[in-house]
């Protein structure tokens, strides 16, 4: 059986889908029986969707009015 | 926005479509300049030249990559070409082991034997709009974001923003995908290392 910090080594390949299909049935088998390491590789699988939603939120920007006069020159 | 349409509507002069594009870009663009030249005003420079030749090149475009890859295959060549202008030594390294601190913070919540000694709470489901701290998650990850290391931001933001691979994001900058792997699984754990105090501080 794998030690809880080698579960959770492997966490973000598990996360992420990767790993071999051993090492993913033997984390799965793991998590049966440990609570601790089932939260910690759901933490780390929110923090990634987190991460992807935080980059994904496109803060009020302001072009550069330069850059904008550049793209309306172009476009003439 | 589909990556082939943008290029359409920019082509046709959308201002609507130029400032989205910019707004959704931009961001990532200057973190992976960032990475490449080391400081954040010269990173901007390097995106605002990277838009110029973009807005110049657009008839160039073929689509034989996606429009994204095309804008940030120039902004890394102009990155690289400024770093070296510089006197700067392009290649991303990983950072030293300082860098790791993460990783050791994990490693101290271990027994000797690998079990738990402080082990994790269960998160309910977090949403990027529920509020800690006073401000909403997305606001918080995304400052913490901004404090990791320049190369784990610019690969945080190519891979999860942009949603690139890592075997692009590899070329892209010099790296093999092992080590690009390495500063994704650094920066993902310092964010759920800050995001675990942040919540424990919450429920006080
Ligand atoms: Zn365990």
């Amino acid at each position: 059986m794998m030690s809880c910090r080698e579960v959770c080594a492997q966490a973000q390949d598990y996360a992420d889908g990767h790993g071999s299909n051993a090492s993913r049935v033997k984390i799965r088998l793991h998590m049966l029986f440990c609570r601790n390491c089932t939260s910690f590789v759901d933490q780390t699988r929110q923090t990634g969707q987190l991460a992807r939603q935080s980059l994904n939120k496109n803060s009020d920007t302001v072009v550069d009015p330069k850059l904008m006069a550049e793209f309306k020159k172009r476009s003439e | 926005m589909a990556d082939c349409d943008l290029h359409t509507r920019l082509l046709g002069g959308d201002e609507t479509a130029f400032t989205e594009a910019y707004a959704s870009l931009n961001p990532s663009m200057v973190r992976v300049a960032g990475a490449i030249v080391g400081s954040n005003a010269t990173a901007e420079e390097v995106a605002q030249e990277t838009w110029l030749a973009v807005i110049g090149g657009l008839t160039k475009f073929e689509g034989k990559s996606s429009f994204k890859n095309w804008v940030f295959a120039i902004l890394s060549n102009k990155a690289r070409t400024r770093a070296k202008r510089d006197g700067r030594n392009v290649a991303l390294v990983l950072e030293p082991d300082e860098d790791d601190s993460a990783q050791n913070t994990l490693n101290a919540r271990f027994n000797a034997d690998g079990t738990w000694s402080d082990p994790p709470a269960l998160w309910e489901e977090i949403t990027p709009e529920r509020i800690l701290a006073g401000r909403q998650t997305w606001q918080i990850v995304r400052g913490i974001i901004d404090k990791l290391p320049p190369a784990q931001q610019a690969i945080l933001s190519l891979l999860e923003g942009e949603k690139l691979s890592a075997g692009e994001i590899a070329s892209m900058l010099g790296l093999s995908q092992g080590n690009v792997r390495v500063h994704l699984h650094r920066a993902r754990e310092r964010i759920r290392q800050t995001l675990e105090r942040e919540i424990a501080a919450s429920k006080k």
